[in-house]
C-alpha cells in the first residue's frame, strides 16, 4: 500500500532523512512516534504528496504520491495539525466537499457529529480549533479513504472529546485501510496505534506490532535502581524505576509505549539486536 | 494519451465540483466589491451628471464614453487584484494543504483558477457593469435630465479591451502562483523591470539596425561622443511613415508584436500551470 525505499529529503539548512525504508499495509493503525524535528509530519506529507522526495522512491496505492494524481487524492485524507476551514457552514462544505470523495458515507459522518456534539448552526471558521479539529475527523473517518493520515489529532481535544475520538477510530478503520497517526500524546494513543514506528535521526529505528513487541520486551515498574545487564533500559519514574528487559518468559506483556520509545532513542541498539535475534 | 490517463487529466465531475466550490468560496468577497464598485460608478457618474446640468447643460444631454473609461478600470485594475489573490491558499497555512489535497487533477485545479480570474471575471464584470450604468443613466436622467449614455458591452473597443485583460491577466495569474506573498505588488514591479529590459534591448538593437537613420546633420538631437540620438524620433517617422520605405516593415512587426503579446497568455498558463505543480507546503 505504501512503500518507500531509500528516501532521501532535507530542507535548505537541515537533511531530515538519508535511505528511509518504509513499507505499510492496509488494516492497521500505525503509530508514528519521534522527537521534536524528527520529521514525523514532513514524512506525513511526502506520502500524501505535499512534499517531494529528493531521492529514493515513494508509492502509495501504486502512484507517484509527487504527481499528485486525482485517483490518489480522492483516497488520501489528511488531517493536519494546522486546520483550516473555510468560512461557510458544515452543511454547504460537506455538499462541496463530499462528492469529491467517492465512498463518502454521509450517514456515518452525521453519527460521528452527533458523537463528537459538534454544532452544525455556526459557520466552520466560527467554531473552537476542538470543534474544527473534531469536525475534520469527522469528515476524515467518513470519507472512507484508504489512506487517513493524521497529525498530532488529539491535540486541543478536551477529556470526553479523546476518548470519543480513539472510540470513533477504533471502529472506523476497514481492513483495505491504512491509518497514520503522527503523535506525541502515546497515552492518548495507547490501546490503539498498532505496530509502532519510530523516527529517529533520518531513519525508522523501530517498526514493530505490539504483539511482537510484548513477546520480545517486558516493561515493569521496579523500587529499586537495577544495576544488572539485563536492564535495557532504566528511567527515573514518580512510583520507581520504569525498567526494559528482554522478555524471556512465554507470555505476551504488555507494553508502556514511553518507556518503549525512550528505550529506543537512547539505547535503541541493544533493542534492535533482540528483535533481529528473533527474526533468525 | 489513453482514456484512462484523460479521465485522470479531466473528468467534468470533478471539474464541476471544483468549479462550485471555487464559486462558493469566493462568491461573498466578489458580490461585495462589485457592490462597492456599484456604488462608486452610481455616485461618480451623478457628481458628473450634476455638474453638467449645474454648468447649464440642457436636458437629455449625453456627455462622456458610456462609462467606457469606468469599465476598463474595473476590468484591469479590479481583475489583476483578483487574479494576483487567486492562488493565495496555496501558500498559507492549512490552507495550502487543504488545496494541493482536493481530489482533483493539476489541469483542472488550474483551468479553474484561470477561467474565474479570467473568463468570469471579464463576463461578470460586463453584465454588472452594464447593469449598473443602466442603473446610473436611468437615475442621472431622472434627477438631472442629462446622462453618459448607456454602456454598450458589445463594440470592438469592449471586446479589444477584454482580450487584452486576458492576456495582461494571465501574468498576475502566473505571479499569484509564483509568489508566495504581496503578489499583485511583485508582479506589477516584475512586469516594470521586464518592460523597461524590453525597451533597452529593442532601443539597442534599433539604433544599431537603423543607425543611419538616426545620425542626423549638426545641431540636431543629442550627441554622445560620436553618436546621435534623435530623442524627437523625426528620422524615424520619415523612414516609416505611410508610404515610405521602411512603413512595411512597420506594419509587419506591429503585427509581429501583437501575435507576440498574444503568445504570452498561453506562456504565463504553460509557466504557472507546471509552477503549481511543483507547489510544496
Amino acid at each position: 500500500m505504501i512503500e518507500i525505499r531509500n528516501m532521501s529529503f532535507g530542507y535548505r539548512r537541515k537533511r531530515l532523512f538519508s535511505g528511509l525504508d518504509l513499507t505499510l499495509q492496509p488494516g492497521n493503525i500505525y503509530g508514528l512516534l519521534g522527537k521534536n524535528g524528527a520529521g514525523k509530519t514532513t514524512l506525513l506529507k511526502i506520502i500524501s504528496g505535499l512534499r517531494q522526495a529528493q531521492e529514493g522512491s515513494c508509492s502509495v496505492l501504486g502512484h507517484d504520491p509527487a504527481r499528485r494524481p486525482a485517483a490518489l487524492l480522492e483516497e488520501i485524507c489528511f488531517i493536519a495539525e494546522e486546520l483550516y476551514v473555510p468560512a461557510l457552514a458544515p452543511d454547504m462544505f460537506v455538499a462541496l466537499q463530499a462528492p469529491l470523495y467517492p465512498r463518502f458515507d454521509h450517514a456515518a459522518f452525521r453519527s460521528f457529529l452527533g458523537e463528537f456534539e459538534i454544532a452544525t448552526d455556526k459557520k466552520l471558521s466560527e467554531l473552537s480549533y476542538g470543534q474544527k479539529k473534531k469536525f475534520l475527523i469527522a469528515f476524515g473517518l467518513a470519507s472512507r479513504c484508504r489512506l487517513l493520515l493524521m497529525d498530532e489529532p488529539t491535540n486541543g481535544l478536551d477529556i470526553p472529546s479523546k476518548s470519543q475520538f480513539r472510540r470513533l477510530l477504533a471502529g472506523a478503520g476497514g481492513a483495505d485501510q491504512v491509518i497514520l497517526v503522527s503523535t506525541h500524546q502515546v497515552r492518548d494513543m495507547e490501546n490503539l496505534i498498532d505496530p509502532i514506528i519510530i523516527l529517529d535521526e533520518g531513519r525508522i529505528i523501530f517498526q514493530q506490532s505490539l504483539r511482537e513487541v510484548g513477546t520480545r520486551l517486558r516493561a515493569s515498574i521496579e523500587s529499586t535502581e537495577p544495576m544488572d545487564e539485563g536492564a535495557l533500559h532504566v528511567e527515573k519514574t514518580l512510583g520507581g524505576w520504569a525498567v526494559l528487559r528482554e522478555n524471556t518468559g512465554q507470555e505476551e506483556t504488555r507494553m508502556d509505549l514511553e518507556t518503549l520509545f525512550n528505550a529506543m532513542t537512547a539505547e535503541g541498539g541493544r533493542v534492535r539486536a533482540i528483535f533481529e535475534e528473533a527474526m533468525k | 494519451m489513453n482514456a484512462h490517463g484523460a479521465l485522470e487529466m479531466f473528468s467534468i465531475r470533478r471539474f464541476g465540483r471544483l468549479l462550485l466550490r471555487e464559486l462558493a468560496h469566493g462568491y461573498r468577497g466578489l458580490l461585495i466589491a462589485m457592490a462597492t464598485v456599484a456604488g462608486g460608478v452610481i455616485v461618480i457618474s451623478a457628481i458628473g451628471a450634476l455638474a453638467a446640468s449645474a454648468g447649464g447643460a440642457p436636458a437629455g444631454t449625453v456627455s462622456g464614453d458610456g462609462y467606457f473609461g469606468l469599465f476598463q478600470n474595473i476590468l484591469f485594475l479590479g481583475g489583476f487584484i483578483v487574479t494576483s489573490l487567486a492562488f493565495r491558499e496555496v501558500w498559507q497555512n492549512g490552507s495550502g494543504i487543504a488545496y494541493l489535497r482536493l481530489p482533483g487533477s493539476l489541469f483542472e485545479k488550474f483551468v479553474v483558477k484561470l477561467l474565474m480570474t479570467a473568463v468570469a471575471f471579464a463576463a461578470g464584470t460586463l453584465v454588472f457593469m452594464s447593469a449598473a450604468a443602466a442603473a446610473s443613466e436611468a437615475l442621472d436622467r431622472l434627477l438631472f435630465g442629462v446622462g453618459h449614455g448607456f454602456f454598450n458591452p458589445f463594440t470592438p473597443a469592449v471586446l479589444q479591451a477584454v482580450v487584452r485583460y486576458i492576456v495582461l491577466q494571465s501574468f498576475f495569474l502566473l505571479g499569484s502562483i509564483w509568489f508566495r506573498k504581496l503578489a499583485f505588488v511583485k508582479t506589477v514591479l516584475w512586469i516594470v523591470v521586464f518592460g523597461i529590459a524590453i525597451a533597452i534591448v529593442s532601443g539597442i538593437a534599433l539604433r544599431i539596425g537603423l543607425a543611419s537613420h538616426f545620425a542626423l546633420g549638426p545641431g540636431h538631437g543629442m550627441r554622445l561622443g560620436g553618436w546621435a540620438f534623435d530623442l524627437n524620433g523625426a528620422g524615424l517617422r520619415e523612414l516609416f511613415k505611410p508610404g515610405a520605405r521602411g512603413s512595411q516593415g512597420a506594419m509587419a512587426f506591429k503585427i509581429a508584436a501583437e501575435a507576440l503579446f498574444i503568445a504570452l497568455a498561453p506562456a504565463s498558463w504553460m509557466a504557472g500551470y507546471f509552477r503549481l505543480g511543483e507547489a510544496e507546503v
